[in-house]
């Protein structure tokens, strides 16, 4: 299992991929002020990435989707109730 | 006119479901009586024929209510995105004089103050499904009034947003057309997820539905699992999309490969739609993602309803009833079949734009027919296939951008001295927001975004901000878009 420092570099390259954006480790706890449509592209990465599932619909993805740090956040506790 | 059409369908089918959201099932019957019921409160609040009212709604009964209401009292209804911030607000409070707001209670809460800093006469009248009045009058004056009904801003292809002027009975005529044309009937349910604030959303979705007394299944954002649901649960027949919503369920992994056997038409508008999201879609959920095609100012133009093979699955079919397309070269003679010139729609609803028309709009105008801006070319059967667009405008999932008003927005920083605002692709072919700025040390992305947040809506907002010394200029001075601008992915 990746740990979380290379979780959070998997997701910022995910992110500039996805969507264009670049993120530094220093920028890991910024606010990345995504919008609708970019948090749909990034959880389409998230989900072929990690092969885990995520309803927006049932998810405060405002609050997850943040920054780099709350979406590793995110994987890490996504992948252990996932994986039980 | 449009009263008159709902109250029809009323008529013919009162206990069929006309409105089905999340929260509620609304009957034809329970519809009609609520329009009554909104009327007269509207009426309390002494509006009459001709008095301009923003709508402030996301998709659901409390949309169609609304406007159905304003039609019945002959008002002009200005449906605004329910996303719209501060900046959005003044502007299409003071562009139509409105001075009355129906919404719902979340975005009044949200925007009470904001409204009446703009014009502090301004009536904010909340939820037009709660009603203390539960009995209106059933009569159809609205088939008298021939003045204008709706308001609606198209983007054009420079400047500011175009006011576009709508009479009821231009809507009505296009309701029927599109019905027909799509062989709607009280047997359909359509699904109704893009916003009907929005031309695409109320003539396909809301009138055509209502026309033909079908079912609407209303969603109020797009939302993958929920759009899923609806399509097996509702056994939904007709999906109007843009290509954004096409390609994010043809992609996400966690939707798995599925058959919807009741889905008889999905088709896209608002952006073309590239081959990859076509396959793929087709691949997954075995249905072709059609094409359709129309503007604000004319309504529904073409769709295609045949054959989707070889190169079809790219074009945007025949025109719909009563409407003509031709292309025109630009000396003004009509193109050859299969060569590229300017798209012109010819149809007896077109509506009339206010503002100021360019020398080029007059020019244009002259011959009767509206030209889209587009360009295109039509193949020996008359089928329309659209090649390029003329506009400096962004397409960010179906809403279109004015890059000066963003621009304007970044320039009121102080901090901010010049910027440049341009469309740019993501991995997935969708186009976003990218700002170029010059501005003073110390200013950061997030502070510039941050900035921008609540005046516009987000969708609007820059994605990527670029720090530069300069922008970049031609010989003679002129800002140089281009030279910022990627190439589009693939």
């Amino acid at each position: 299992m990746q740990d979380f420092q290379n979780i959070e570099s998997t997701v910022a390259e995910l992110i500039r991929v996805q969507t264009k954006i670049d993120v530094t480790p220093q920028q890991y706890e910024q606010d990345l002020h995504l919008d609708s449509l970019a948090i749909l592209e990034v959880t389409i990465g998230l989900e072929r990435t990690y092969g885990i599932e995520v309803d927006e619909a049932e998810l405060d993805v405002l609050q997850i989707f943040r920054s780099v740090r709350s979406i590793a956040n995110f994987i890490t506790s996504t992948r252990a109730d996932q994986s039980r | 006119m449009l009263y008159s059409m709902l109250a029809a369908s009323a008529s013919r089918l009162p206990n069929q479901p006309a409105i089905v959201s999340l929260a509620e099932t609304t009957t034809y019957r329970q519809l009609l009586h609520t329009v009554d019921a909104f009327a007269v409160r509207l009426e309390e609040q002494q509006l009459q024929a001709g008095d301009p009212i923003v709508v402030i709604l996301p998709n659901g009964p409390e949309f169609a209510v609304a406007v159905f209401a304003c039609a019945k009292l002959g008002c002009i209804a200005i449906p605004l995105n329910p996303s719209f911030q501060e900046t959005e607000l003044e502007h299409y409070l003071n562009n139509s004089a409105a001075e009355t707001v129906i919404t719902g209670a979340t975005i009044a809460a949200k925007h009470r103050h904001t409204i009446h800093a703009i014009n502090s006469r301004c009536r904010i009248i909340v939820d037009p499904l709660k009603n203390e009045n539960t009995v209106g009058s059933g009569d159809s004056a609205s088939d008298h009034f021939t003045g204008d009904f709706l308001f609606q801003y198209s983007s054009g292809t420079t400047g500011e947003p175009k006011k576009i002027v709508r009479k009821q009975s231009a809507l009505a005529q296009e309701a029927s057309q599109y019905a027909q044309t799509l062989s709607l009937s009280q047997d359909d349910r359509v699904l109704a997820v893009v916003p009907m604030s929005h031309s695409y959303g109320f003539g396909n979705c809301l009138m055509a539905a209502i026309c033909a007394g079908a079912t609407l299944y209303t969603l109020e954002n797009f939302n993958r699992r929920r759009v899923m649901d609806t399509l097996i649960e509702k056994r939904i027949t007709v999906f109007p999309g843009v290509p954004f919503m096409f390609s994010v369920l043809a992609e996400s992994p966690s939707l798995g490969e599925m058959h919807f056997p009741d889905l008889r038409l999905v088709y896209s508008a608002g952006a073309p739609l590239d081959r990859n999201t076509f396959e793929a879609f087709q691949d997954k959920f075995h249905v072709p993602v059609r094409q359709h095609y129309g503007s604000t100012e004319t309504g529904p133009a073409a769709i295609n309803l045949e054959s989707t093979e070889g190169d079809l699955w790219a074009s945007v079919g025949k025109s719909v009833k009563n409407v003509t397309i031709k292309i025109i070269r630009h000396d003004g003679q009509p193109a050859a079949t299969g060569e590229v010139g300017d798209v012109v729609i010819y149809s007896a609803t077109t509506a009339e734009t206010q503002g100021i028309p360019t020398e080029a709009d007059q020019q244009r105008s002259a011959d009767g027919g509206f030209y889209t801006g587009d360009l295109g070319r039509l193949d020996a059967e008359g089928n329309l296939f659209v090649t390029g667009r003329e506009s400096l405008f962004i397409n960010v999932g179906g809403n279109k951008v004015n890059p000066s008003e963003v621009e304007s927005i970044l320039q009121k920083h102080t901090g901010v001295s010049e910027s440049l605002v341009v469309g740019t692709e993501s991995a997935h072919g969708q186009e976003f927001v990218k700002a170029i700025v010059v501005c003073e040390a110390g200013l950061t992305e997030d502070d510039l975004k941050a900035w921008c947040k609540g005046k516009i809506a987000d969708f609007k907002i820059p994605r990527i901000i670029e720090f530069r010394d300069k922008l970049p200029r031609t010989a003679l001075g002129k800002v140089q878009r281009s030279a910022v601008q990627e190439p589009p992915a693939g």
